[in-house]
This record gives C-alpha cells, sequence and structure tokens, in this order.
C-alpha cells in the first residue's frame, strides 16, 4: 500500500507535468496583446504559426537535421557498441570511459570547436585543404544542415551507444549457440540471429534519440542560428526572443501543442516498441556468459572506429574551443598562433557573473540531482511496488519529459511564472524556476533507472523483513534503500553532470538574475565574445573533470543506470 | 559527512528558494530633487543591476562607471553586470516583465528606442542633476536621454576587401564577388528602417535593396561580433549599429574599416531609460547621470568609442562635421517613429526579409 510520503509527491510531480504541459496547449488557444493573454484566439495561433514564411523550411531543416544526427549516431554508436560488449577488442573497457567521458562534454562545446574547425571561411580544416589542393571552393563546410546534423549525431552517439550496450550484453547466447552449431558464419550471425534479437531495442532507442535530435538546441544554436538555418528549437527561440516585438507566445504555444501531439503519438509507438521487445526474451535471467566474437585481423580497423569517434567527438571539440580561450583576437589558425597565445581571455571575462552562474549551478546541482531521484523513487514505487489504480498512467505522465522537447517544458514553466503565477509564487527569474524545469524535464530518465531498480527487488525480500517484525520504515532503510542505492547513485551523478553542462532548458528559463554557468558561456560566445565565450566553455570543461571521475567511478558501465531505458518499459 | 552535505542542501535550498524580491514601482517612487537627493537615494538602494551586450563598455565600462561614481561621491554602490546574447531581444524580455508586474531583469533599458518602449520607463528630468544638459538631448516625454550618437555604417575587413574595391554605397554590396560574405543582425530592422525615408531611399528603395541584399546575406551575427569580421568569417557586416565597434578594434590595430553609404548615413543614439518596475530606480538614476556626465562620456569615448555629439567637449562631433565636410548626407534619425508611425512596419518587413531561413 502506498504512503502519503509517497504518494504526495508523485502525484505532485505528475500534476506538474501535466499542468506545464496543459499550459501550453490552453496557450495556444490564447490571445496575445503585447504579450500578454487577452482571450481566446480559437485557431488563430495555429493560422499565424502556419503563415511563418521560415515554417516550410524549418521542418524540413529539423526533419533532415535530426535524421542524419540519428543515422550517424547509429551507425557510430552500434558497432561501438558491439565492439565494447560483443567482440574481444584489447582493452575495450576504454571504449566505455570515452562514451562516458563525451556523455557529459556540453555540446555547446563540441558545437563551438566542429565551428572553429570546419567553418567555411574560417575553418583550419577547411583553408588547409583548399591550400594543399588549390581548391576554390571549401570542400567541407559545416554550417548547413547535413553538417549540423553530423555534429549532433557525434553528440548523441553516447547516448544511442549506453541505449544498445545493454541490450548486447544481456542477450541469451542460447540462440547464438544454435547457430553457430548449425555452422552459420559470423557474418550470417550477425545478420540473421543477433541483429534480429536487439532490433526491437534499436527501434526503441531510435525512437528516443530521434525525439532528442528533434528537440536539441546546442548545435542548432552555435552552429545553425548565425547561418539563417533554424530547426525546431531555434525556431522556436527567435519566437521566443524576437528583436523587433514582444514574445509571439501564441504561436510558440501553438508549436508546442503540435509537437505534444507528435511526441504522445511516438510516446505510444515507444511503448509498443518495448513490449514487443519482451516477446522476444532477449534476457533470461540465467546465468550467462556471451560468447564474444574474435575480431582477428579487424582490430586495427576497430580501434580506428574508436579513435575517430574519440577524435571527432571528444578531442577535437576541446582542442579547438581551448585554442579560442588562448587567442587575444581572431586570425588565421597557422603555425604562428602559438605565438600569440596567452591567458589573457581567462583574464578578461567577466568573472563576476561566471561565479554567478557557478553559484547557480551549484545551487542546481545540489538540490535537482536529490530531487530527481526521490520524485523518482516516489513514482517508480507507486508503478512496481504496489496495486494502486492509475499506477500506469502515472508511469505515462513521467515518461512525458523524454517524449515532449525539453524546451515545451522550459517555455511552459516561463510562461505560467509570468502570466499565472506571478502574484502566487514569484518564481520568474529564479533559480527555484530552472531547478523546477530540470527536475521536471529529467523525472523520466530518474524513474526509468529506479524502476528497474525496484524490479529487481523480490518482493519475498520485503516479506521477509515484515514478517521479521521490521516496521516499513525499516524495511525500506535497511533492505530497500541498499540494493537500490547503486542505481540511484548512478542517476544522481548523471544528473550532476546534466545540471552543469544543460543548455537547452537553460535557454528557455534564464534571465540575467538566475543565470548559469553554461549560460554565461553561451551569452559571451553569442555576443560577439567568442574568445571569452570558449575561455568560460573550457571552464565549464574543468569543472565537469572532477565529476567525471566520480562518474566513471560510481557510475553506470551496469544496465541498472541506462539498460533500464530500453530493457523495462 | 552526510550531515554536512545535509546542511550545505539544506542552506541553498533555501536560499535558491526563497521568495524573489517583489516588483518595484520604480513608477512612483518619487525623483529626487537634486543630485545630492540624488546620492543620498542611490545610496539607500546600495546595488544597480543591469544587463546589456557590449554598449557603454560593456563589463568594463560598469565596473569604471561603479568605480568612478564611488569615487566621487563617496559611495559604496555595487554595480552587477550581466551580458545578454542579443540585446533587442532582451528588451522585449524585460517588456514582457514590466506588464507582468515583475522586477524588471534590468534597472536600466540600455536602450529607449521607440515610443511604445518609452511607456515602459519612467520620466526623468535629467537637467535636475547634470548641469548645462540640452533639452534636445531627451525624448518621449524626458523618458528617454541620449547618452551616445553612433554612425551607421557598413563594417568591412581590410584583410578581405582591397582598398580600390571598397564600396561606397549599398548598392555596391550587391556585387556578385560579395554574395555569402556579408553578415547583417537577424534584427537588420531595428536599424535600417530610416532607409524608407524619403531623404534615403524612400519605401520602394528600401525593400528593393533588402530584398537584393538577402541572397547575398551569408550569415547573421549580433552588433559587436565584429571578430567575424576581423577573422575573416565575414567581408563586410552592416549595416551596424555605429562605427565605434570598428573605431575600437582600429585602436588596437585590428584589419576592419568601415564606410559610410552615399545613400544617406544616419545618425543613431543609444539613449538608456529606466523600468517601471526597476529594482533599483534611484542608482539607475545616478548611473545614467553619470552616463551624461564629462567624466561618463570620457568613459563612454574610451570603452565604447562614441558620445554624445550634443554634449560640449564631445570627440564625435569633429568626426560628424569631417564626414559632412567630405559630402557625407547624415540624417539624424533618432526619435523619427512620433513623425513616421510607417517605419514600424519597415522594421518588421526587414527582419523577415533578412531572416528568411536557408
Amino acid at each position: 500500500m502506498a504512503r502519503p510520503l509517497v504518494v504526495i509527491p508523485a502525484l505532485v510531480t505528475a500534476a506538474t507535468i501535466l499542468a506545464l504541459l496543459g499550459f501550453v496547449i490552453v496557450l495556444s488557444f490564447s490571445k496575445i496583446e503585447d504579450g500578454m493573454i487577452a482571450g481566446f484566439a480559437g485557431f488563430g495561433n495555429f493560422a499565424t504559426l502556419l503563415s511563418d514564411p521560415n515554417l516550410p523550411r524549418m521542418t524540413s531543416n529539423t526533419l533532415v537535421f535530426a535524421g542524419i544526427a540519428l543515422a550517424v549516431s547509429f551507425l557510430l554508436g552500434v558497432p561501438l557498441a558491439w565492439l565494447a560488449e560483443r567482440s574481444d577488442l584489447p582493452g575495450r573497457s576504454v571504449i566505455w570511459t570515452v562514451m562516458l567521458a563525451s556523455l557529459v562534454l556540453p555540446g555547446f562545446l563540441v558545437g563551438m570547436g566542429w565551428l572553429l574547425l570546419a567553418h567555411p571561411r574560417i575553418g583550419v580544416l577547411n583553408t588547409t585543404l583548399e591550400n594543399v589542393f588549390h581548391l576554390s571552393f571549401p570542400p567541407l563546410p559545416i554550417n548547413n544542415v547535413a553538417g549540423m546534423g553530423l555534429v549532433e549525431g557525434l553528440l548523441l552517439t553516447s547516448l544511442t551507444f549506453v541505449l544498445v550496450a545493454p541490450s548486447l550484453r544481456t542477450m541469451d547466447p542460447a540462440l547464438e549457440e544454435a547457430a553457430r552449431m548449425s555452422g552459420a558464419s559470423s557474418r550470417s550471425l550477425l545478420w540473421n540471429v543477433t541483429l534480429p534479437l536487439i532490433l526491437p531495442a534499436l527501434v526503441a532507442a531510435a525512437m528516443y534519440v530521434a525525439i532528442v535530435a528533434v528537440g536539441a538546441f546546442d548545435i542548432p544554436a552555435v552552429i545553425g542560428l548565425g547561418s539563417r538555418i533554424y530547426t525546431f528549437s531555434t525556431f522556436m527561440y527567435v519566437h521566443a526572443y524576437p528583436a523587433d516585438g514582444f514574445p509571439d507566445y501564441g504561436a510558440i504555444a501553438a508549436g508546442g501543442a503540435v509537437m505534444i501531439v507528435i511526441a504522445l503519438a511516438m510516446t505510444f509507438a515507444y511503448v509498443y516498441v518495448l513490449r514487443r521487445a519482451r516477446s522476444f526474451a532477449v534476457i533470461t535471467g540465467k546465468a550467462y556468459r556471451p560468447r564474444l566474437t574474435e575480431l582477428g585481423r579487424w582490430t586495427p580497423a576497430a580501434w580506428a572506429l574508436v579513435a575517430v569517434y574519440a577524435l571527432g567527438a571528444l578531442i577535437i571539440p576541446f582542442i579547438f574551443t581551448l585554442i579560442y580561450a588562448l587567442l587575444p583576437f581572431a586570425e588565421p589558425l597557422d603555425a604562428s598562433v602559438f605565438s600569440h597565445m596567452s591567458l589573457l581571455n581567462f583574464a578578461q571575462i567577466p568573472w563576476g557573473l561566471v561565479l554567478t552562474g557557478a553559484l547557480h549551478t551549484a545551487e542546481l546541482v545540489l538540490v535537482v540531482p536529490l530531487a530527481v531521484v526521490a520524485l523518482s523513487f516516489a513514482i517508480s514505487w507507486i508503478v512496481v511496488r504496489t496495486t494502486m489504480p492509475g499506477r500506469f498512467v502515472l508511469d505515462g505522465i513521467a515518461f512525458m519529459p523524454h517524449a515532449v522537447p525539453s524546451i515545451l517544458f522550459g517555455i511552459g514553466a516561463t510562461l505560467a511564472a509570468l502570466f499565472l503565477l506571478q502574484k502566487i509564487v514569484p518564481i520568474y527569474g529564479t533559480v527555484t524556476l530552472i531547478g523546477l524545469v530540470y527536475t521536471i524535464g529529467w523525472i523520466s530518465f530518474g524513474t526509468r533507472i529506479v524502476n528497474s531498480s525496484l524490479i529487481q527487488i523480490h518482493s519475498d525480500l520485503l516479506e521477509a523483513g515484515a514478517m521479521s517484525g521490521a516496521r516499513a520504515g525499516a524495511v525500506f532503510r535497511d533492505i530497500v534503500l541498499p540494493l537500490v542505492r547503486p542505481a540511484a547513485f548512478g542517476a544522481w551523478i548523471y544528473v550532476v553532470l546534466l545540471c552543469v553542462r544543460e543548455l537547452t532548458l537553460a535557454a528557455f528559463v534564464s534571465t540575467p538574475k538566475n543565470i548559469t554557468l553554461p549560460m554565461v558561456a553561451w551569452f559571451e560566445w553569442n555576443n560577439g565574445s567568442i574568445h571569452s565565450g570558449a575561455a568560460v566553455a573550457v571552464i565549464v570543461v574543468l569543472a565537469l573533470i572532477p565529476l567525471l571521475f566520480l562518474f566513471l567511478q560510481f557510475g553506470p558501465r551496469s544496465d541498472a543506470m541506462f539498460g533500464s531505458s530500453v530493457r523495462e518499459r | 559527512m552526510s550531515r554536512l552535505y545535509s546542511a550545505i542542501v539544506l542552506a541553498l535550498m533555501l536560499a535558491a528558494f526563497a521568495p524573489p524580491v517583489l516588483a518595484q514601482d520604480a513608477a512612483h517612487s518619487p525623483e529626487p530633487a537634486n543630485i545630492a537627493a540624488l546620492v543620498q537615494a542611490a545610496a539607500k538602494e546600495g546595488t544597480l543591476e543591469v544587463a546589456w551586450g557590449d554598449i557603454y563598455g560593456g563589463a568594463d565600462g560598469v565596473r569604471r562607471a561603479q568605480d568612478e561614481i564611488n569615487k566621487k561621491y563617496h559611495l559604496n554602490l555595487q554595480f552587477k553586470y550581466s551580458p545578454v546574447a542579443n540585446g533587442a531581444a532582451f528588451q522585449n524580455q524585460v517588456v514582457g516583465e514590466i506588464r507582468a508586474g515583475q522586477t524588471a531583469s534590468t534597472d536600466v533599458l540600455f536602450h529607449v528606442r521607440d515610443q511604445n518602449l518609452a511607456k515602459m520607463v519612467i520620466p526623468v528630468d535629467y537637467r535636475k542633476y547634470v548641469p548645462g544638459l540640452p533639452a534636445d538631448v531627451m525624448f518621449y516625454d524626458k523618458r528617454a536621454v541620449i547618452a551616445v550618437s553612433t554612425i551607421l555604417a557598413e563594417e568591412y575587413s581590410t584583410k578581405d576587401v582591397p582598398p580600390n574595391k571598397v564600396p561606397n554605397s549599398l548598392a555596391g554590396l550587391l556585387a556578385p564577388e560579395w554574395k555569402g560574405k556579408i553578415a547583417t543582425m537577424p534584427y537588420q530592422g531595428v536599424i535600417g528602417w530610416y532607409l524608407g525615408l524619403n531623404e534615403a531611399l524612400g519605401k520602394e528603395g528600401m525593400l528593393k535593396f533588402y530584398t537584393a541584399l538577402s541572397p547575398s546575406i551569408g550569415g547573421l551575427m549580433t552588433c559587436g561580433d565584429s571578430d567575424r569580421v576581423v577573422s575573416g568569417e565575414f567581408a563586410f557586416f552592416g549595416l551596424d549599429c555605429g562605427d565605434q565597434e570598428v573605431r575600437l578594434r582600429q585602436r588596437k590595430g585590428e584589419a576592419i574599416a568601415a564606410f559610410y553609404p552615399k545613400e544617406g548615413t544616419a545618425i543613431y543614439a543609444f539613449s538608456p531609460g529606466i523600468p517601471l518596475t526597476a529594482a533599483h530606480p534611484n542608482a539607475a538614476r545616478l548611473f545614467i547621470t553619470y552616463l551624461l556626465s564629462p567624466d561618463g562620456q570620457k568613459m563612454l569615448w574610451d570603452e565604447m568609442g562614441c558620445d554624445n555629439y550634443k554634449l560640449a567637449g564631445s570627440r564625435m562631433a569633429p568626426i560628424i562635421a569631417a564626414a559632412k565636410k567630405k559630402g557625407v548626407k547624415f540624417i539624424d534619425i533618432y526619435g523619427l517613429d512620433l513623425q513616421h508611425p510607417e517605419l514600424d512596419d519597415y522594421e518588421k518587413t526587414i527582419n523577415t526579409i533578412v531572416n528568411q531561413s536557408k
């Protein structure tokens, strides 16, 4: 039986999620005048949205961008996951380290690095190729939809990896063994047994990654916005922060409402796919040890793939951002730049603001992960451990922040704080608002992890505790908590890292008064201080390094954390 | 350890979840009668919070203003500055805050650009605080006061645009060789609407120019982002928010210059105002008073590269006079929206054209 201590936070969380999305939908039918709600608009806002000349191009850009990002992330992420889990590649645990490191690298830094590397006119890659091959055009320009998709794909590769790797690890090897016994070659085994077995997991992962790509802000903002290439998130951003009038809240909400409907449809499809996945009996629960495929002469190629990924997603972006952080002014990147490097930009960045951003980020780091884990536990307990009516609806609501592009929660929260709550709970422009949005935005991640962790605790254990005379609190403290602690800690530390690197949600709820550290970097970068922005981005990475070590030490590498989202829905 | 952690979490939760300061009613805060009363009132507020891009010298300018004001008036005011990604958009966000009754995110709107924005700020008679201030630097019923004058120009990279190819007109930018190498800002309409005046291109000429320019635009950047011209990412940027950025960079020896278009060159202005819901209206009054003083004008010239050409001792006045002698046709455009309501539409039209998605 669920207790009020568990039920109330869970229901409040679910109500908040629904309220934010509901408010977006209500606003989409509201008449907005001079930035204020002024009545019912019918479908007027949708008509305004449809008449936007940038809508068709934005839509196609978003689809192409997300499609390329998905393709790149799968072309890299799935083979890398297979190498890490099912091959005999020597030292393959490095792949996990690289993946987890890139998972926490801020997206905007990767975007900055790639822009400085492959910009058509100033990117060192293009200028070098033009000079070496006497070309009259930049051969690899990054500031187009395909380039943006490529960089976003590199960013999402680590996500694809952690979604797919556990499925590969936990596959029942009996089917593969049977195929081998029947004389199947390695290639035939891969195509006819392994891939079909993990196909539902791949499809589910693809839908998940696609949703993230559609709502991604970092790369479209850093690379696309300056080149007039709008995707869904930057299109919404431009409407939320127009230069020539009041924010077009009605059109924003109309766009959001459309996305909510699409996201709900995708959620149902996602749940359907995951339920189908169970019928494939990928996980048996038996003790087993999957047979590793011998790579043989393909070992160098496998390492080359790992190296290409590490270079593209981690090393090169960071090095180029660092170079710009050390240069005093813009100049072509040739050998002479090393003589101009200094720490001047670090001395000149607005340290007061950086410290303010760092303080706000520290507040978020201390509060949000704890809130996410605690609220996730409350929701998951009801879903997994009780027979409360409507618990699966609760689970579905908790999943919505993943299905709906997170910027809609940012927009919904901002508008609610501005229009609805200002007289009751004035949280507009506060760290509280950001904390609330972050918590809501990441609650589905938390519930996926805690769900799977709670499922693994057999009810016999709890019953034994109760039979021994332990009260519910003691059972929870002495049995449940120790068992869920590893997964909860993994989730906690991952949300800590998200708090430090998050830009997408922050961009829609930040004001100068509640600015976060990544937003300082973004403001500096977008305000014309490229070198200063790069310096702040480097500081963000330096702040992440100790957390990354913690993450690597205590974090995932087990499906208790990441595999859950694929397996346990 | 866990207790310490719990204590820290609790303290930060309390700090983070503490209710914010409710909106002040700057509109009804009495205007101090003289500079002494203003200084006293500002001292009581203790803090000034401002947010803008690199205008008024950005972080350096605000820091210098704080130091000079504190030194001059024996105060200990704390000025808190935040950069914003897009100044024009940020001001609209602040308007939303004002209309919702929230405390404004900044105590000073850096630029009251038109009569609509003027309704969101309080009137202040700065002649009470600045002796000899000309009446014609105050606009919109004293809700805005010109702090600096700027000359809207077309910036170019002296590395990428040889001297013999530097255009002297907007039409010159449309040459095929510059296609894709021109940057403008997403809010170009805020600047370029003056081209619709009959003294410049007129409405049809303005529309024709921007429509022809749009395919040549290689990207969008914000004012102050001229690094991207110096680096060679773009050959041209304009019309800019004023040639002061070029002046600052030339002082540092960077390869950038600007030309004044012969079709008509605008003298623009940046005019700060105090939001109706500013948390620290008197500190804001004192800050703007400082900007209008000789010390403030010197700071602006040093840190921003321009000053108010209508004030005594201006360094901009001789520059404008010299350009006029060379035949540059200047149009003083600040405040023209009062006589030309159609300019608002021009602004939106230009923004739609230049923001056309690729």
